[in-house]
């Protein structure tokens, strides 16, 4: 299990490098740069232009670019912005929170409420409710969430006179606040996950429920909430933590046009402005960032099947 | 009730920056509809900020005009300004910190008479000092040495001295008639000499003499600023705090000011600011920033003049703006809402007549009596520059041009602009004076992007620069537009767009600036403060 979980952090670690060379490289291959953008309408002459992208080494090549950014990376230095000029890490930092909280309420509720409309459309197969619940899940994955987003706030605003906060308050400072600016962006983005969870629940439990030790545990006369809940549910899990995983990229991804959306101060909103002003060392610090957390995310998962299924934990499934 | 003011915004967030005028008692006169009663001090003023401000506060080396619509007139403040108001109609130089100023007839001595009353806020290390002449030095001489940003609006300027605490005179090296406007433009505010020399962060920290302090800055969400109680002006500023959220989804805006946490927002949008509009808000429309195309004469078949004029007249382009745009100008190159010297409709349409026919004929003459294939780039902002270049791209496809879109963001646009990297390329154009409309098309130019080379403008540049007399210069103004039009044809702004500001019934006396510098707003006041 050791052995497994470093390998993967291995194969995690690879695939950030891979991805920062990537970004690095792309982002320098688009048109316009930080100093185009800046110095526009200000009527500057090319040798002031070409001096201020000298003094942010936009001169050199970009292997030596990669090449400092690297050297700095590994000291804990990933550059400053080109804009406001604060450490990347300092501008960084104070964002996470805010797409953590997001991310994570997201996730959790979509989870929750994809748990429970999955089991409830599963018992009831073939049901009115049932019937309505698949729809409504099939509904919710078609719709992109910044639509449902979009929709939910005029609806509020015209119907009861309300929309969120405007100005993000942490939730130890304005907890009210806090929560009332997150319903709409949390459920929001949850509700891709929240469809797929159900859909993915319900098919896995239908299966479960017609078992042959679903049978057998029946048989023995256990309640029928037991037999659900504990029986089938559990060996239904395995399919949602995997497709859990695939999730978080939904979400993350969700959280650049969410965060915009609502004022979001995160990260998301961060890489958003920072790909338009090409502010290449915020981008490069935000993909490592969306790209670790990915990374991590499917490690968790690969070790919370162990914990599920304790035949992976023994190895007896490879058995 | 939507109001049509002369005077506006240049951009999406020009219109946000929003300025006051004197006076008040009378509803009719109020920047709002509903009646208005004697202004009432107090309350909180919350203004959408439609993007966080990147560059930091540094009016001597940021560029960017959010920044200066945050501070330029809140926290800072100029030595003349444009008036700003209900009846304005043209840009008017009015007093700033400067009360009077004398021009000499040589036009190379200006002097300035400074107010006696102001005082630096109260913040450490300025410390409410009293704001002198010396300060003023200090900045216009900080501006030609440290920055390669603005300091091209005080070229001609030779030595800036101060005779007395309260007088300042700037000596030219030849008459140079912008100064005033540039002057009153929102990038040269007075600065106190301690930032200038390093005494505060003048990149984090404003401190200025303006109506309103800065109190916080919350990264990305918000930035506060509170009533200045030692504002020279007794009695002003009424609101105790102005409040900008950094908002800029407009679904999020309009929901902000339906539910009546948000007081003044803005849009390009025409159907969003009807849907508002006598829904207990007042629409402001205010003119904005040019619909700008450039045509590349290094691209065949657009070195033939012909082509480049039958490109243009196979466009309808008043249909275009009142299709697109709902409210818009037909203009040339100089912005009507700012000068007097720009052509109307009705002499653009004569030089540049809608005519599918003669576009037709001219191709036949340029040997291409099938037309041609060409691409457009567009620097996409909203929406309505897409729906625009597919209107032209219609047009065009009546003569025989077929013209491919090429959608691209605001950085990928500037740097291809700037390589000269396009055959035809539109935008949206951030020029508002004349003088700075034709700094554009000088040769060392970098928004030089057509590669604009043409001595007789450039001899009526000079002479313009030179001019003292109003009409004159305009005249003057008048003969380059022609010239644009009839022979270079390689730069044209065929459309002025409008923006819309929506205030809540509570706003009074909030009047649009004239130019998008942040207006001064101590005579705004709120009717249930």
């Amino acid at each position: 299990m050791i052995g497994y979980t470093l390998r993967r952090l291995g194969y995690g670690v690879v695939v950030m490098c891979l991805v920062t060379v990537f970004v690095f490289v792309i982002m320098r291959l688009v048109p316009g740069d930080a100093v185009s953008l800046q110095l526009q309408d200000t009527g500057v002459s090319k040798e002031a232009a070409d001096a201020l992208r000298g003094e942010f080494g936009l001169d050199d090549p970009v292997w030596v670019q990669l090449g400092e950014w690297l050297a700095g990376a590994v000291q804990g230095d990933l550059g400053t912005s080109f804009y406001n000029k604060e450490p990347v890490i300092d501008l960084f930092l104070a964002r996470v929170p805010v797409t953590v909280q997001l991310g994570l309420l997201a996730m959790l509720v979509g989870t929750a409420l994809g748990l429970t409309v999955g089991i409830i459309a599963a018992v009831t197969r073939g049901s009115v409710t049932d019937s309505a619940l698949r729809v409504f899940a099939v509904a919710f994955l078609s719709v992109p969430n910044f639509v449902i987003a979009l929709l939910l706030l005029t609806a509020f605003a015209l119907w009861f006179a309300w929309s969120p906060p405007l100005v993000y308050a942490q939730p130890t400072e304005d907890f009210t606040s806090w929560a009332q600016q997150m319903a709409i962006p949390v459920f929001a983005l949850g509700t891709g996950g929240m469809a797929a969870v159900a859909r993915l629940t319900r098919s896995s439990m239908l299966e479960s429920l017609g078992s042959d030790y679903i049978r057998t545990v029946r048989a023995k006369g256990v309640r029928e909430r037991t037999v659900v809940l504990k029986h089938s549910l559990r060996n239904s899990t395995i399919a949602v933590l995997t497709l859990l995983g695939l999730e978080l990229a939904t979400v993350l991804g969700g959280t650049v046009i969410i965060e915009r959306m609502f004022g979001l101060p995160g990260t998301g909103q961060l890489i958003y402005q920072a790909v338009l002003d090409r502010d290449y060392p915020v981008v490069v610090a935000c993909t490592i960032f969306y790209a670790a957390l990915f990374v991590i995310t499917i490690i968790l998962i690969d070790l919370l099947y162990a914990l599920v299924d304790p035949r992976i934990r023994t190895g007896k499934a490879l058995s | 009730m939507i109001r049509r003011t002369r005077l506006g915004a240049a951009a999406l967030i020009a219109a946000l920056l929003l300025s006051a005028c004197g006076g008040g008692d009378d509803g009719e006169a109020s920047g709002n509809a509903a009646p208005a009663g004697d202004p009432r001090p107090g309350g909180s003023l919350v203004l959408q900020l439609p993007t966080e401000i990147d560059e930091g506060l540094n009016p001597m080396t940021t560029s960017d005009p959010s920044t200066m619509g945050l501070i330029s007139g809140v926290v800072y403040e100029k030595l003349v300004e444009y008036k700003t108001g209900p009846d304005v109609t043209s840009l008017e130089i009015v007093p700033d910190l400067a009360e009077s100023w004398k021009i000499s007839k040589d036009g190379r001595t200006y002097t300035f008479k400074l107010r006696e009353d102001v005082r630096w806020h109260n913040l450490p290390p300025v410390n409410g000092r009293p704001f002198t002449s010396d300060d003023v030095v200090a900045t216009f001489e900080a501006l030609q040495k440290t920055t390669e940003v603005h300091k091209w609006m005080i070229e001609p300027v030779e030595s800036i001295e101060a005779p007395d605490d309260h007088t300042v005179v700037f000596k030219l090296k030849h008459a140079y008639s912008p100064l005033l406007d540039y002057l009153a433009y929102h990038f040269n505010m007075i600065l106190p000499r301690e930032g200038l020399e390093g005494e505060f962060d003048m990149q984090k920290q404003a401190i200025g003499t303006g109506p309103f302090m800065l109190d916080k800055h919350t990264p990305n969400v918000e930035w506060v600023f509170k009533k200045n109680p030692d504002y020279y002006i007794k009695g002003r500023p009424y609101l105790d705090e102005i409040r900008r959220p950094i908002m800029s989804d407009i679904a999020a805006v309009t929901a902000a000011l339906r539910s009546g946490r948000l007081d003044v927002g803005t849009t390009s949008d025409v159907n969003v600011a009807r849907s508002l509009d006598d829904k207990g808000f007042t629409v402001n429309e205010t003119p904005g920033a040019p619909v700008s195309v450039f045509i590349n004469p290094e691209r065949e078949p657009f070195d033939d003049p012909k082509v480049r004029q039958a490109f243009m007249e196979a466009i309808d382009w008043d249909g275009m703006g009142q299709n697109i745009r709902g409210r818009y100008n037909l203009t040339s190159l100089v912005r009507p809402d700012i000068s007097t010297a720009a052509l109307t409709k009705e002499e653009v349409l004569k030089l540049r007549p809608y005519s599918p026919q003669n576009a037709k004929k001219l191709l036949a003459q340029a040997g291409l009596p099938n037309g041609f294939s060409t691409k457009l780039m567009v620097q996409r902002v909203d929406d309505e520059d897409v729906r625009e270049a597919q209107w032209m791209q219609d047009d065009l496809a009546k003569v025989g041009i077929k013209m491919e879109l090429e959608m691209v963001d605001p950085s990928t646009g500037i740097d291809r602009r700037r390589t000269h990297d396009f055959a035809v390329a539109k935008a949206l154009r951030g020029v508002h004076l004349p003088d700075q409309v034709w700094r554009d098309f000088e040769p060392d130019s970098l928004e030089n992007y057509t590669q604009v080379d043409d001595k007789e403008l450039y001899e009526l540049l000079d002479r313009s620069r030179t001019e003292l007399d109003d009409d004159k210069r305009n005249e003057i103004y008048t003969q380059m537009q022609i010239r644009m039009e009839t022979v270079i044809r390689q730069v044209h702004y065929p459309i002025q767009k409008f923006d819309y500001s929506v205030y809540s019934e509570r706003v009074r006396d909030l009047y649009d600036s004239p130019i998008y510098q942040g207006k001064r707003l101590a005579d705004v006041w709120l009717s249930d403060s």
